[in-house]
């Protein structure tokens, strides 16, 4: 058994969600503009771009939106851990530092009716995962709340196949337009049950992977004519990337989510 | 407030300089049950503008983000305040018929910023201070006076709308 000190995975957990506000990995070589648009697209693109240069060298958070806090976390079964009674309290006192020492925009409230901001950022919304090893991977997204009401879950049938995720997908865009701060980064989760296939779009988002080509060259297809383009004004580019994650499913299902992520895409993993 | 141009035209981008106050779901709705109890407010609300956000801490530090947040939350809040007196409203997306009715019949200005670059105008604020209910956190009324914000025209004062 391999016992990893607390306040290690405090200090990452801290770090790691520093620096996705402020200089993600996720963003580093992304252009926003792009040859094809027009004059009054780019100079929106530019102004993009701009923000992460500023983000960097003036240390201002990406977005003044730094999101909740969310969590995808690897256990190894071999892993055990000094300086708390659960890796939870561990995770969640990181995020809190963050937030403080960061001097991050503090977004979660603790009842959705009576709307109590404790000014922590907490808790910390976790997804977990025991796999084999003794290692500690956590993967963190910073998520805006623009781009979070926007995304969507839907129970499709088997019948419509790749087109009809597709339908969806491109469903989800038009609707979203400007609402969600595009150009989006798309995560698209099929397969699993209604509860999981929502994580799992959001996994892609945090994986940056394509488990089927198929499907995305027929999103791809899709969604050239969207009628919007960055900021849902009127353009060309509302998509930058679309991730794909799949999963077994019933052979009565076809369940679909799309994670949309506004153009400050703020993810990062660390492994302990 | 000053533009950067004066003739605003719907479809434009103008930069402007000079002081918003800051409203979101939970202080708009505050803010307005105290005017309609006809409680005082620490605020001149005549010519004011507003602008749909919530910035982050780190104003003293030059550190702080701010932006716009989606305005069609606050948007049933638009008509009251056009009749208090507010000019004009900042924020992101389109707005309800109601709310575009009531700023084509007042005149009013709205404009979108652009949305998710809050280093980049934060690095165009010069002063931030809280004015009411703080308590709220990030939610609370701010002053804030800013140079040079480029900001879309979307519902000029002479009937033109930009979406």
């Amino acid at each position: 058994m391999r016992i990893v000190d607390g306040t290690e995975i405090v200090s990452a957990v801290r770090r790691l969600f520093i620096d996705i506000n402020y200089e993600p990995e996720s963003l580093c070589g992304v252009r926003f503009d792009d040859d094809s648009m027009g004059d009054f697209e780019r100079s929106l693109a530019d102004v993009l771009q701009e923000n992460i240069v500023k983000s960097a060298s003036e240390r201002r958070p990406l977005c003044q939106d730094c999101g909740v806090a969310q969590l995808f976390v690897k256990v190894g079964k071999n892993l055990s851990f000094s300086g708390a009674p659960s890796l939870e309290i561990l995770l969640n006192r990181g995020v809190e530092e963050a937030y403080r020492d960061g001097l991050l925009r503090k977004s979660t409230v603790c009842d959705p009716f009576e709307r109590v901001n404790e000014g922590k950022n907490l808790p910390a919304f976790i997804h977990w995962e025991l796999c084999d090893g003794d290692k500690l991977e956590i993967y963190g997204i910073a998520k805006g709340g623009g781009s979070e009401n926007v995304s969507t879950q839907k129970m499709l049938v088997p019948a419509v196949g790749r087109e009809g995720v597709a339908d969806f997908v491109f469903e989800t865009l038009r609707n979203a337009g400007g609402k969600g701060c595009p150009p989006y980064f798309v995560g698209v989760g099929v397969g699993g049950t209604f509860d999981s296939v929502a994580a799992l779009a959001k996994k892609a988002l945090l994986e940056q992977v394509c488990e089927d080509n198929e499907l995305l060259e027929t999103i791809n297809k899709k969604i050239k004519n969207l009628g919007f383009g960055v900021l849902g004004f009127p353009g060309i580019c509302p998509v930058k990337a679309v991730y794909v994650k799949k999963a077994p499913t019933h052979i009565a299902m076809m369940p679909a989510a799309v994670a949309l992520n506004c153009h400050s895409f703020r993810v990062g993993k660390v492994i302990l | 407030m000053k533009f950067s141009s004066e003739n605003l035209k719907a479809g434009e981008i103008v930069r402007v300089s000079g002081q918003f106050f800051t409203l979101r779901d939970n202080s708009v709705k505050k803010l307005v049950d105290i005017l309609k109890s006809g409680g005082k407010i620490p605020l001149d609300l005549s010519g004011a503008y507003a602008f749909f956000a919530a910035p982050t801490p780190g104003f003293r530090e030059s550190r702080a983000s701010i932006g716009p947040t989606t305005s069609a939350r606050m948007a049933g809040f638009v008509p009251y305040l056009l009749d208090c007196g507010v000019r004009g409203f900042v924020g992101k997306g389109a707005i309800p018929d109601d709310a575009v009715g009531a700023l084509l019949a007042h005149g009013g200005l709205y404009f979108q910023a652009l949305g998710g670059v809050g280093a980049y105008y934060g690095s165009r604020v010069v002063d931030m201070r809280p004015l009411m209910f703080e308590e709220l956190g990030p939610e609370a009324v701010f002053l804030v006076d800013v140079a040079d914000f480029p900001l879309v025209i979307s519902i000029d004062s002479g009937g033109g709308i930009f979406f």
